[in-house]
């Protein structure tokens, strides 16, 4: 017998289909089979009332950390596996800044094997464009790209030296991969809190001059001097979360 | 014949044509027990050797000797350009003395041709910079030729440091020239961006292009480029772009293997992959003899001005 469910009533959401609507939808063996207006799915089998609940396809997040090797007291792999699954991300991509850096095969491939041990949802292990996150020696892109890396990143730090920047664009080209570059000048943001304006000057708080993320012009323009190389930039505010532009390859965002 | 030879662009194919089948007609003069023809008795050679060069100078001392010109070799060290004598001077002086040719290694992209601009004999590029080397993409041109008869329609792949490469620039070209079909393949960083210009194409996948290629000419690759982080290691530039056993499985059956030398055994090419027969690495250099005989003949007219 095929196993059937029908989710009735759910709010369903799909930005790419340009679908947001109340419907029923019916799924056979894990693949879905009809999407109906609310209350005309019919038939058989396990009913899941979604009054309330939102159905989407599932979320995918290009930035989180997993921790592990390294920092298990905050986060393992299948903690941070099981977080994602209960959020409705069905792939993750894991950063680099676990201890050791993944800027090896080696610990690529022990994420992976974690990942696959949790199995609750896709983690794609982001390997470090720099050894050690320092901003100056490349990694070995090419074996990490063959365990299936496609997302390289210095996480929160940026690659401060032009040339080496450049570099990793260029070299990643031979991959199909992406460069996720961090676009901050930290000579601009170090020791502040927020950007500077009435709401900063109100409070005294420690400033960050004009629009420091205006630093990802260099890597804006590293990228238009060289098109095919991909490149995807996270623009940075003081101290606070990022920001994520998550383009399809090949564009820059600033 | 032109009077200097300074890039491989100034040469016609009926100019290639003629070089490799005057090489042939002296490579038998290789073979004597006494190994010299008289052609250029009385006709002075200049070896002007800015850089490091074992195979090159050699070989053009070799060349000259045995068509009984008179050789001198200046090195670098060693020499007034120590004591800072400029280039410009250096070659003022060698005129003065009644230079025939000069054969010239140096640093600087363009040395050969200023040279032309301050002496009146003939100028041969044996290397300038990143720029040119001819003699090199000319012996191998020969050496190819000597084994599958032609060079038209021949599928090369040139690998490795190519943007850095003298050798990559002038044999690409000359394959051009002969209707040779080449593909550069190297990591991004070490491909030039203007490589479609050089008539060729470029790939990043060894391994897609050796089933296809009838020749696979490895370039020597410089440690300090990793320095320069043109590639992050030495490990993973070998793994991608070295000549590995495995990797000669995947050419065809008859492919030859050549490099320029010197060979980093182990880098771009695996230690037992340049001994096996298809390298025809000392065929290279033995050839290198008899095409540059055959350049300073024609040059230096062994023919004239023709």
């Amino acid at each position: 017998m095929p196993e059937r469910t029908i989710f009735r009533g759910v709010r369903l959401v799909d930005p790419a289909a340009g679908r947001d609507e109340h419907a029923d939808v019916v799924v056979v063996d894990g693949v879905i089979e009809s999407v109906d207006p609310a209350g005309k799915g019919s038939g058989t089998g396990e009913i899941v009332e979604g009054d309330g609940l939102v159905l989407a396809p599932g979320f995918v997040d290009l930035h989180c950390h997993l921790r592990e090797p390294g920092w298990e007291d905050r986060e393992t792999v299948e903690t941070g596996s099981r977080a994602a699954a209960a959020g409705g991300f069905t792939a993750v991509a894991a950063m680099a800044n676990t201890d050791p850096v993944a800027d090896n095969a080696a610990v690529i491939q022990e994420v992976l094997t974690l990942a696959e041990k949790a199995g609750l949802c896709d983690v794609s292990p982001v390997g470090a464009i720099t050894i050690g996150l320092a901003g100056e020696v490349l990694t070995e892109m090419g074996e990490m790209a063959s365990l299936g890396v496609r997302m390289f990143s210095d996480d929160g730090h940026c690659v401060p030296r032009s040339r080496v920047l450049r570099m990793a664009l260029e070299y990643a080209r031979a991959f199909d991969v992406i460069i996720a570059e961090h676009c901050e000048d930290t000579s601009l943001s170090e020791g502040t809190h927020v950007h500077e304006g009435p709401t900063s000057e109100a409070r005294r708080l420690g400033d960050t001059p004009p629009r420091p993320r205006r630093s990802s012009s260099r890597a804006t323009s590293l990228w238009r001097a060289s098109p095919e190389a991909a490149c995807t930039c996270a623009t940075s505010r003081p101290r606070g979360p990022l920001s994520w532009f998550a383009g399809p390859r090949a564009r820059a965002c600033g | 014949m032109n009077k200097h030879l300074l890039s491989m662009r100034d040469l016609t194919s009926e100019d290639v044509t003629r070089i490799l089948d005057t090489a042939d007609s002296f490579r038998e003069v290789g073979t004597r027990v006494v190994k010299k023809v008289p052609a250029l008795r009385g006709r002075a050679v200049v070896n002007l050797f800015y850089e490091d060069s074992t195979r090159t100078r050699i070989s053009f001392e070799l060349a000259a000797k045995r068509l009984s010109a008179d050789v001198i070799n200046f090195t670098a060290a060693g020499s007034s350009v120590a004591k800072g004598e400029s280039l410009k001077d250096t070659a003022l002086t060698l005129q003065a003395m009644g230079a025939d040719a000069i054969v010239i290694r140096h640093a600087s992209s363009g040395a050969p041709y200023a040279l032309t601009q301050w002496v009146s004999g003939s100028v041969l590029n044996a290397g300038d910079g990143t720029h040119e080397h001819p003699t090199q993409a000319l012996l191998d041109l020969y050496t190819i030729r000597e084994r599958f008869g032609r060079l038209e329609g021949l599928r090369v792949a040139i690998v490795g440091d190519v943007l850095h490469s003298r050798v990559a620039r002038s044999l690409t070209v000359g394959l051009a020239t002969m209707g040779a079909q080449t593909t550069l393949v190297g990591p991004p960083t070490l491909l030039p961006p203007s490589a479609p210009t050089w008539g060729a194409e470029t790939s990043y996948a060894l391994d897609e292009v050796l089933p296809k290629a009838d020749v696979c000419y490895m370039l020597r690759v410089q440690t300090e480029r990793q320095r320069l982080q043109f590639f992050p290691t030495v490990r993973e530039y070998a793994r991608l772009y070295g000549l590995s056993r495995e990797r000669v499985a995947q050419l065809p059956e008859n492919a030859m293997i050549m490099h320029p030398g010197p060979m980093n055994r182990g880098i771009e090419i695996a230690s037992d992959v340049a001994d096996l027969p298809q390298a025809v690495i000392e065929a290279q250099v033995t050839n290198g003899i008899a095409v540059r005989m055959s350049l300073l003949y024609l040059m230096l007219g062994g023919e004239g001005d023709a």
